[in-house]
């Protein structure tokens, strides 16, 4: 299924444990263009199961996009961060760290471990919208991304 | 000479040959026999009043006959001999004389005046005897007859005569001198084995008969004589005139070092007696003494004194040259002869023209008096300033002896000493009161004898008397407390071992039972081999101030504890700022966005009320937002206490006025500065400061006046002292502390807009910098912040 890229929903993965914000997220990309299927999980244990299939995720999609909380429980997600990174077959797999954190440690620490972009959450709604809509259309439309062939993936 | 022996003797036998009558024969007979009865009577006569005596022996050498007056001589009658021997009375038997006179008349020899001694009651007794064989007619052996005589006295009195002669010989021999006797040819009668060495290169003429003058030829010719000149002939003939005319007194040397004293005399009988005697020592120790007087004259010449000895009658016998450089004005006295009386007198006349004669004579006697106690004479000064001393002593002989130094350095040295020593009594003075003052003593230990040495104060410190308290070592050891002991001695242990001292501290015990704390200093000294001798060192009481660094180390504990509690809760305050402000925002964030999604998406179905409240809410979050965001600002100035650097105040004023360009155009605000120091602390703090405080000046600006806004700077110590000042509304006394606490507002919100947090930010900057801040300002007029920074370090470049 690998015919055109806008042909198929864009799979997105939201890891984020306030389901406010996950609420809020959702509704600012419904405003969105570009058609996707959000997925929402509550902590990092669940992020890593459903970005490598594990247990009742096996059937899951493999995300397109992943915008990643930092305080996260269970799990950090500088943790779920640093796994991506490492893994050969996850490393291409944008990830946007999307945090109410404006402490330099954790913006240096998320570049450190490979994070695409940083991006703290505005209090305002209108601009936390802009801000969804704007990673929406730079990582989805903008940027050109490697072919997400797993094969490929594996070099 | 017996081989005819012949008869002679006496007739002893009948006369029965002749033929004439038996009468006549008879009568013949008769009348021989009375002449022979005569004449024996006639000899006996004549031996009785000799020494001598007639014997006879028979064939076996016993005597027969004896006639003579053997009982005078020997105190023997005649007949106890008969029959006897001479050897039953000699103890000679032995001698080779005697022997050999026993061969002669085994021989039947004649012989004489053989010389025997033999035993008498009388004693023993020398005999002279002399005897012939008799023969009968048929040449049958009789015996010997002969005569002896006494010759004892002869014999005695020729023994003492040899044996004076023997010793006379003797003596002669050992005389150490030469002894030669001419007789009045000229001719060596004698001389003694001594003479040898006066002429060993011609002792082989040393006999009998030489003359005189072929021996002083070979003895001088042989070179052994030092003196002869090239005339030898000439020497000869007048060695010879004075050797003949027997009154010579020569002093001879020879070429081996030797001296002789050769003497020579007449005899009576018209010879020449010489005697030589050895005088090479004596020269020896004559040079000697010349040279040491020589070099005794040379050593007073040289000395720098003047000597001048007298006699006893006071007059100069000997005056050195260097007497003339003390007492030129008297040069022409210094000779032999001038008295000391005369020698005053006129120095002191010559010196003194004015003086009066009394007071000439005045010293004149003192100089006298001083002279006939010799000594040491007080010190005189000289005309030319110099000063002198002099040293007079009796001699053995009953004369002075006067040594004069120059004593001008000694005096000097002494005055300097005496200024030196005024000024050590000084500071020793000083010393003692400095050390009452201070409570510190000082002591002073010779390691070689122990013995121990300490100040007034030091007695002081320990509590005891210098009268009553032997600073001996274990007295001290005694006052000092039993757990402490170990320190002085481990002191003591190391000052041997020559280890380096550290000051250190010990307890004492004073014998009114106060405990003292005492800190010890220590000087070691060393001699030449690095030895340690002794050392001195300083003792302070320091109990009182032990005492009160013991408060001070207390409260300082305390305050330590209090700042590390402080940190802690400061650290805990911002860790809590930090966290509650980021953990608000989340719910905050929440309050805001969904109103705004309310609004947003319902805004057609809300009435204006709702949509009114919903703005207040979104408003109330906004402003909690600030709040929350200054508030972390203001931890975060805590949280990084910056990276102190030196850099120009200008360039930090920059920045901040570039972040401010919005509002000072907007305000039309004018800011002047004059050059700013480099200074020491984190410049984005530093700009925020400056950002904050004319930020500060910008908002509180009067209505209707453009802000003026004035930066300046003055050095204060290591810091720099600035001043912002304003032309704004200023500060109402009463709050000019609470314009610096978080959050505290003094105007309305909606004039002046606003956390509250720019001064409070500003003052924790400034306190992080070590620096401090604080206002004047006149209400209505203006205000006039001060702040202090640290001024740029000289090691680091701006």
């Amino acid at each position: 299924m690998h015919d055109v890229i806008h042909s198929r929903p864009i799979e997105i993965l939201l890891v984020e444990d306030n389901p406010g914000d996950a609420r809020l997220t959702q509704e600012a990309l419904r405003e969105g263009k570009i058609r996707n299927n959000l997925h929402h999980a509550k902590d990092g244990v669940e992020a890593l199961a459903f970005i490598k299939r594990e247990g009742a995720y096996a059937d899951a999609p493999m995300p397109d996009l992943i915008l990643l909380d930092l305080n996260l429980p269970r799990k950090d997600g500088r943790q779920v961060l640093s796994e991506i990174k490492e893994d050969p077959r996850l490393r291409l797999i944008p990830v946007v760290v999307l945090t109410t954190s404006e402490a330099e440690k954790d913006i240096v620490k998320s570049y450190e471990l490979h994070a695409n972009c940083y991006i703290t959450k505005p209090v305002d709604l209108e601009k936390f919208i802009e801000i969804v809509r704007a990673i929406e259309s730079f990582w989805l439309a903008v940027v050109t991304l490697p072919s997400r062939n797993p094969q490929h993936a594996a070099f | 000479m017996n081989a005819t022996p012949k008869r002679v003797g006496l007739p002893v036998e009948p006369l029965t040959s002749s033929n004439a009558p038996e009468s006549v024969i008879e009568a013949r007979l008769a009348a021989a026999k009375a002449k022979l009865a005569d004449a024996e009577e006639i000899l006996a006569d004549a031996l009785q009043s000799s020494s001598s005596w007639i014997w006879e022996s028979d064939e076996n050498h016993c005597f027969n006959r004896i006639i003579g007056p053997i009982e005078t001589i020997f105190g023997t009658k005649p007949d106890m001999l008969i029959g006897k021997k001479v050897e039953d009375f000699t103890r000679a038997a032995q001698d080779p004389s005697v022997q050999n006179h026993f061969n002669t008349i085994q021989q039947r020899k004649p012989y004489r005046d053989v010389v025997t001694s033999i035993d008498t009651p009388k004693g023993i007794r020398f005999i002279k005897a002399s005897g012939n064989p008799l023969y009968n007619e048929s040449g049958k052996f009789l015996g010997y007859r002969g005569i002896g005589c006494d010759v004892t006295e002869q014999v005695q009195s020729e023994r003492r005569a040899n044996e004076a002669n023997r010793r006379f010989m003797e003596a002669i021999e050992n005389v150490p001198a030469s002894l030669m006797l001419c007789d009045r040819e000229d001719r060596i009668v004698f001389c003694n084995s001594a003479t040898q060495r006066y002429f060993p290169t011609a002792a082989h003429l040393l006999v009998p008969g030489t003359k005189y003058e072929d021996l002083l030829r070979a003895h001088a010719a042989s070179g052994f004589v030092a003196e002869i000149g090239k005339d030898f002939e000439g020497w000869i003939q007048e060695r010879m005139q004075k050797h003949r005319s027997g009154n010579t007194n020569i002093l001879r040397s020879y070429s081996d070092g030797r001296w002789s004293q050769i003497t020579e005399r007449r005899t009576s009988d018209g010879g020449i007696i010489g005697i030589r005697v050895d005088i090479t020592e004596l020269k020896k120790r004559e040079k000697e003494r010349e040279s040491a007087r020589a070099q005794l004259r040379d050593a007073i010449e040289t000395m720098p004194a003047s000597l001048i000895l007298y006699d006893r009658e006071e007059k100069i016998l000997l005056c050195n040259n260097h007497a003339e450089k003390f007492f030129p004005e008297i040069a022409d006295l210094l000779v032999p002869g001038t008295t000391i009386e005369e020698l005053t007198r006129t120095r002191h006349r010559r010196l003194h023209p004015e003086a009066s004669a009394e007071e000439i004579e005045r010293l004149v006697q003192k100089r006298l008096q001083q002279f006939r106690n010799p000594g040491v004479t007080t010190p005189d000064q000289l005309p030319d300033g110099r000063w002198t001393q002099a040293f007079e002593r009796r001699t053995a002989e009953g004369g002075t002896v006067c040594v004069r130094i120059d004593i001008t350095e000694l005096k000097k040295r002494e005055k300097e000493l005496q200024e030196i020593a005024a000024k050590f009594r000084r500071s020793q003075e000083h010393l003692d009161s400095a050390q009452r003052i201070s409570r510190t003593g000082s002591d002073e230990r010779n390691l070689i004898t122990g013995e121990g040495e300490w100040s007034d104060t030091t007695y002081e410190i320990f509590g005891v008397s210098r009268e009553s308290f032997v600073p001996t070592y274990s007295n001290f050891l005694s006052l000092v407390h039993p757990d402490d002991r170990h320190i002085c001695l481990d002191a003591r242990q190391d000052i041997d071992a020559g280890k380096p001292l550290k000051p250190y501290e010990y307890r004492i015990i004073r014998p009114d039972g106060q405990m003292r704390t005492i800190y010890r200093e220590t000087v070691v000294k060393y001699d030449e081999h690095d030895k340690p001798v002794g050392y001195t060192g300083t003792l302070r009481d320091v109990t009182e101030l032990r005492v009160a660094e013991e408060a001070v180390k207390q409260k300082t504990r305390e305050i330590e504890e209090r700042a590390v509690e402080l940190q802690r809760s400061n650290a805990e305050l911002e860790q809590f700022a930090y966290v509650a402000s980021h953990d608000l925002q989340e719910p905050l964030r929440m309050v805001a966005s969904y109103c705004q999604l309310l609004q947003r998406r319902y805004k057609d179905k809300l009435d204006g009320d709702a949509n009114e409240f919903i703005g207040f809410a979104v408003e109330g979050a906004n402003r909690m937002q600030r709040l929350i965001n200054d508030l972390l600002s203001y931890s975060r100035v805590g949280r990084k206490g910056g990276n102190p650097e030196n850099f120009q105040a200008v360039d930090a004023l920059k920045t901040a006025l570039a972040n401010l360009q919005g509002s000072i155009s907007e305000s039309g605000a004018k800011i002047e500065f004059d050059a700013l120091p480099a200074i020491h602390a984190d410049r984005t703090q530093i700009s925020q400061l400056f950002q904050n405080l004319i930020g500060n000046a910008i908002k509180f600006r009067r209505d209707g006046e453009n802000p003026l806004i004035r930066i300046s700077s003055a050095p204060e110590g290591g810091f720099w002292h600035f001043t912002i000042e304003d032309n704004g509304i200023g500060i109402e006394k009463e709050y000019l502390d609470r314009v610096f606490l978080i959050f505290q507002r003094l105007h309305e919100r909606n004039k002046y807009p606003g956390t509250g947090i720019g001064l409070a930010i500003a003052k924790k900057v400034i306190e992080h910098q070590g620096g401090r801040i604080w206002i004047e300002s006149t209400p209505g007029q203006g205000s006039k912040f001060n702040f202090t920074l640290p001024a740029a370090s000289k090691t680091e470049k701006v």
